[in-house]
């Protein structure tokens, strides 16, 4: 692909089963009813100037650029906001139309600077371009006048200027920031001639208002005003390509537009089927860390972590450890040997890891980053509807009328989808939220809750067992569709348990808090309000009752017959990029890719021909399964790619004696992450920038990563991506695989799981993307799940008894901890924090309520000590009402925080989810760093020396 | 050349984390055996027991066989006497 623009229809695409003809220019075209003329004429290829118009805007009719003549209408109106008539005559070009828009031009062009040659934008702005289709030649008021050409800029955004001396006030930053991000923290102050885009209140600039560095504004700006910083530093990209953000489960496709081999800027792809051309900060603009100068790109080892790390070739680190993992594996046997894949990584990188260990290793002892997160909804979900995944596409919010959003922060978490959801909410679906804090959707500009039900942290059964007993005690269920679709002797078993009256909203809430009114309130709003769809996040699954909630989530969409039409659902919102892929593609112990159980010997059979070795028929280890037994002595080595172990599972003192204790710890990762502090092999690692393969995003979609620029892993172009690390790891070990591109692994994918059968790079590139199951009975895919019948068949209600959690509150820890995150940053923040979107987020610090910090003697900025039974930190407070009274909140995207040593070890009773969300803690007032962050940072420093690599001779 | 015990971190200030004993399995035994309780005992051992089977590590499910049963539940003290045939 060269580099242009994508194409810009001016207004927005409309479905109506209405098709209208007309003539524009002499030529037919035929559009749905309610299209503007300006679009009409575009889809035949035709260009009408405009300038406040674009087509992810609704029309506004300002600049009145876009003027045509229709006959037998009188005037010139604006093709933006008029819609096509059947039997319409339109000109667009005419001489009395040339005159007019001449008219038009100088008037902007006069307040203008004409430093065109000079400019960022030049060769790419729309006013230039509209200048030379109008064509103007002269400006008749000539510059001397009035005008807005001293404006200083504003560079107060990291990523972007504002530069005022180059607005037209055409507006779309504002109605950009507005419709498609929802933040509206963009205002056009004044009138006339005096009106000035401003962002937030008088006095603020673009850092400190509310702007939220979406980018949106800066995409819709037709001038050089508002333009990324990178595009003045290097200068206009020459080509683009299409590829797959690698932060969050959303899954945006941006065009990465590239100078030679350096990245200019990341721009949201207009065709993204989960995106639809918008996207967030992280995105966008957080791409920094691919070149971060922490990151590593030479392979390195070391005998034991006690020494600094040695430099070495290739051959040397992938000798030393396949050699290392021979030895394990002679002397303790395949079991004491696994892998944890990554679901930031490609399917077709986590399906390799998960090979190398089943067909290589010999044991089933492989995990993934989902077991600390979405592992409950893998069993939850299997379990009521058949599958392990979300029943919705994104597109389908856009027909629910009530949104029900449980233990999850989408305008934080899920940016993207979080606008597309204040889009639909803006418009009238209404809002419950359950969650202990008051997230930022409860109360935005133009949305408010109906009911913000603000629980006791760890009560989410307990809610939802109230709820469901509403519904059925009130005869509020859809007893048709429970009827035609479910189990309905299990059905009656779970009515009658949940009508019991101790599962009334009134006998729980001592236990919930939640007042019983409010929560009948909830439940009859979500079963009668229309279209119910539930999204939820790690909220839901962090604790010991993860999968029971999931469960009692699907009950709930179930006995109100909201499944299996658009607007419904249940929707899990995912936190990382692939972690949808990561489970796909087989990364748990006990099951094949395609969730086929390792003891399934017809599943086991078909990989044991392909790959030509006999497979492990037991399940085998979960990571935190590993770590016991490493502390153990019966499990010794472990793969790790992308992933710092770490730092995201809880009870760091257990992750860290657990590694410490293993004799060869491989860590394939961009940095020298917190894991690596215990690793004896570091494989240098690549970016998504830097590799081919695809993603899975959280609607099930699957689409392209594209290289963009070679490997930084390895000198002269001989790097590699991650894919051919494990390779080149896998041939060490003798296994000889000869993969040249991953499409090939796809290929292998697709011949051995059923629900990718119909999966291939090609049928990607032809489709855009592809949502699984993609096989013979849905050769396109699936966007909604579940339409005429679940896939297990009927659907199960199943019993989900409220069993509080083990970590509970006492006289030394009165207040219950919950954790969560915000959306400069991401996860860890091993890639965020290595860019500028620090200055949003500069350390972790802890949420405490008004009441609790006065008892405390605290005032937000002061430091303070955070202490469980498990351990204690320091961080800074902030004292705020959105956390209720008796909870504190914290997120944990900072090492020097390690939030998760005061974490425990109690977990998921099916799954072994960490119980990140509720941990009893006792705060108090403190002077500075806790032991263990004095020990850990000493630790660190010292695990981190490198020595430099040894001359060669 | 400096040295430091591997395990310090995990030292420092704190009491010896979990190993793979008994104690750690019988948790999580009982966890499973209470969220299956709701659906009748017999239901439950057998779902309980199921549910090891599924998921646990050979080794696992051997240390738990090995144990005596006192620190179980009646469900998952039967769930474990039936996997163990
Ligand atoms: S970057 Fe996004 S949030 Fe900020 S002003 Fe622009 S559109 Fe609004
Ligand atoms: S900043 Fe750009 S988009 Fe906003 S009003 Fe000015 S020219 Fe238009
Ligand atoms: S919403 Fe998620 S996928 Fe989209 S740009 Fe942001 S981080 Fe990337
Ligand atoms: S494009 Fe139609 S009035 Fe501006």
């Amino acid at each position: 692909m060269g580099f242009e623009r994508q194409a810009d229809f001016g207004t927005p695409e409309v479905t109506s089963d209405t098709q209208v003809s007309l003539t524009i220019d002499g030529r037919a075209v035929t559009v749905p009813a309610g299209t503007s003329v300006m679009r009409a004429a575009a889809e035949i290829g035709g260009a009408i100037p405009k300038l406040c118009a674009s087509d992810n805007l609704a029309a506004y009719g300002s600049c009145r650029l876009c003027l045509v003549e229709v006959d037998g209408m009188r005037g010139t109106p604006a093709s933006c906001t008029t819609p096509v008539a059947p039997g319409m005559v339109v000109h667009t070009q005419t001489p009395r139309l040339a005159k007019l828009r001449k008219g038009v031009m100088e008037l902007y062009i006069s307040d203008h600077p004409l430093d065109c040659l000079t400019c960022g934008a030049n060769n790419d702005c729309e006013l230039q371009d509209q200048a030379a289709a109008v064509g103007l030649r002269d400006v008749r008021y000539g510059y001397e006048g009035k005008n807005h050409l001293a404006q200083p800029v504003d560079a107060s955004n990291p990523y972007f200027d504002f530069d005022p001396a180059k607005c037209i006030v055409c507006s779309r930053c504002v109605r950009a920031c507005d419709e498609v991000q929802g933040t509206l923290a963009l205002t056009i102050d004044g009138r006339g001639f005096a009106s000035m885009v401003s962002a937030g209140q008088t006095g603020d600039d673009f850092l400190s208002s509310e702007c939220v560095s979406c980018g949106a504004c800066v995409q819709a700006c037709p001038t050089a005003t508002l333009q990324e910083k990178s595009v003045k530093e290097i200068g206009k990209p020459e080509r683009a390509v299409v590829t797959t953000c690698a932060y969050c489960g959303v899954g945006c496709t941006f065009r990465a537009e590239m100078r030679g081999e350096q990245l200019v800027r990341m721009v949201p792809w207009k065709d993204g089927k989960a995106n639809h051309g918008h996207s967030c900060v992280k995105g966008r603009f957080a791409w920094g860390y691919a070149n971060h100068q922490d990151r590593i790109t030479s392979p390195m080892i070391r005998d034991s972590i006690d020494q600094p790390w040695r430099e070495v070739s290739w051959d040397e680190a992938l000798g030393f450890t396949a050699a290392r993992l021979g030895a394990i594996k002679a002397q303790y046997g395949a079991r004491a040997l696994g892998g944890i894949t990554s679901s930031r990584c490609t399917n077709e990188e986590t399906f390799l890891v998960q090979k190398l260990v089943r067909s290589g290793f010999g044991s089933n002892n492989v995990d993934t980053c989902a077991r600390v997160c979405h592992s409950p909804t893998g069993y939850g979900l299997k379990t009521a509807f058949g599958t392990s995944a979300g029943t919705q596409d994104f597109d389908s919010v856009m027909h629910a009328d009530v949104i029900l959003v449980i233990g999850a922060n989408p305008t934080d978490a899920h940016p993207v989808f979080a606008s597309r959801m204040k889009r639909r909410l803006r418009d009238g679906a209404k809002l419950i939220v359950i969650d202990p804090r008051r997230i930022d959707l409860v109360r935005s500009p133009h949305i408010s809750a109906e009911h913000h039900l603000a629980l006791q942290p760890g009560t989410n059964v307990a809610v939802l067992t109230a709820m469901a007993h509403v519904i059925v005690s009130e005869g509020l269920a859809d007893e048709a569709f429970i009827r035609e679709r479910c189990d309905w002797d299990e059905y009656q078993d779970w009515a009658r348990f949940v009508c019991d009256a101790r599962h009334s909203p009134e006998a729980l809430e001592p236990v919930t808090r939640v007042a019983a009114e409010t929560l009948r309130a909830a439940a009859r709003l979500y079963a009668t309000g229309g279209n119910g769809a539930i999204y939820y996040g790690l909220g839901v699954t962090e604790h010991s009752q993860g999968s029971s909630t999931v469960m009692a989530i699907a009950n709930l969409a179930m006995v109100t017959g909201n499944i299996g039409r658009p607007g419904v659902g249940v929707n899990p919102l995912r936190g990382q990029n692939n972690v949808q892929g990561a489970c796909d593609m087989g990364s748990f112990p006990h099951e094949l890719s395609g969730y086929r159980h390792i003891s399934d010997s017809a599943a086991r059979a078909l990989f044991e021909q392909d790959w030509g070795v006999a497979l492990d028929s037991e399940p085998g280890l979960r990571i935190p399964n590993m770590l016991d037994a490493a502390v153990d002595g019966s499990f010794r080595a472990l793969y790790i790619q992308g992933e710092d172990i770490l730092q995201s599972d809880p009870d760091t003192a257990h992750v860290s004696a657990g590694l410490a204790a293993m004799d060869c710890v491989i860590v394939h990762d961009l940095f020298l992450n917190e894991t690596a502090n215990y690793a004896h092999v570091f494989l240098p690692g690549s970016t998504f920038l830097e590799k081919n393969g695809t993603f899975t995003n959280a609607e099930r979609r699957i689409q392209l990563v594209r290289k963009v620029m070679e490997p930084a892993n390895g000198p002269d172009g001989k790097g590699m991506e991650d894919w051919e690390v494990t390779q080149a790891l896998a041939n060490a070990m003798g296994l000889g695989w000869h993969y040249t591109h991953p499409a090939e692994i796809m290929d292998e994918i697709a011949r051995l799981t059923p629900s990718f059968a119909g999966v291939s790079h090609a049928r990607l590139e032809e489709a855009g993307s592809l949502q699984w199951p993609v096989n013979e009975a849905h050769p396109d895919g699936e966007p909604i799940m579940h339409i005429d019948g679940f896939v297990r068949g009927r659907g199960k209600f199943v019993v989900t008894d409220y069993v509080p959690t083990d970590e509970k509150t006492g006289p030394r820890f009165p207040l219950l901890l919950t954790t969560g995150r915000i959306l400069s940053q991401y996860n860890v923040g091993a890639q965020t924090r290595r860019t500028p979107n620090s200055v949003w987020h500069e350390a972790d610090v802890l949420e405490i309520h008004p009441t609790d910090a006065e008892n405390r003697g605290l005032k937000t900025g002061d430091w303070v000590r955070l202490a469980s039974r498990k351990g204690e930190t320091t961080l800074r407070a902030e004292v705020t009402d959105r956390v209720a009274p008796g909870v504190v909140y914290t997120t944990f995207h900072h090492p020097e925080t390690q939030a998760n040593v005061v974490t425990t070890e109690f977990s998921d009773w099916a799954t072994n989810c960490p119980e990140y969300k509720v941990t009893a803690v006792q705060v108090a007032a403190s002077n500075g760093p806790s032991d263990w962050q004095e020990d850990y940072a000493d630790l660190s420093a010292r695990a981190r020396r490198i020595l430099p690599a040894e001359a060669a001779e | 050349m400096p040295t430091f015990p591997p395990a310090r971190a995990a030292s420092c200030r704190r009491k010896r984390p979990n190993k793979m004993d008994a104690t750690r399995l019988h948790t999580m035994a009982n966890q499973i055996a209470r969220a299956f309780a709701a659906e009748g005992e017999d239901q439950a051992i057998a779902a309980t027991a199921e549910h090891i089977r599924l998921y646990w590590d050979p080794r696992m499910t051997a240390a738990i066989l090995a144990d005596d049963r006192k620190a179980l539940s009646p469900i998952a003290a039967a769930a474990v006497d039936r996997i163990a045939g």
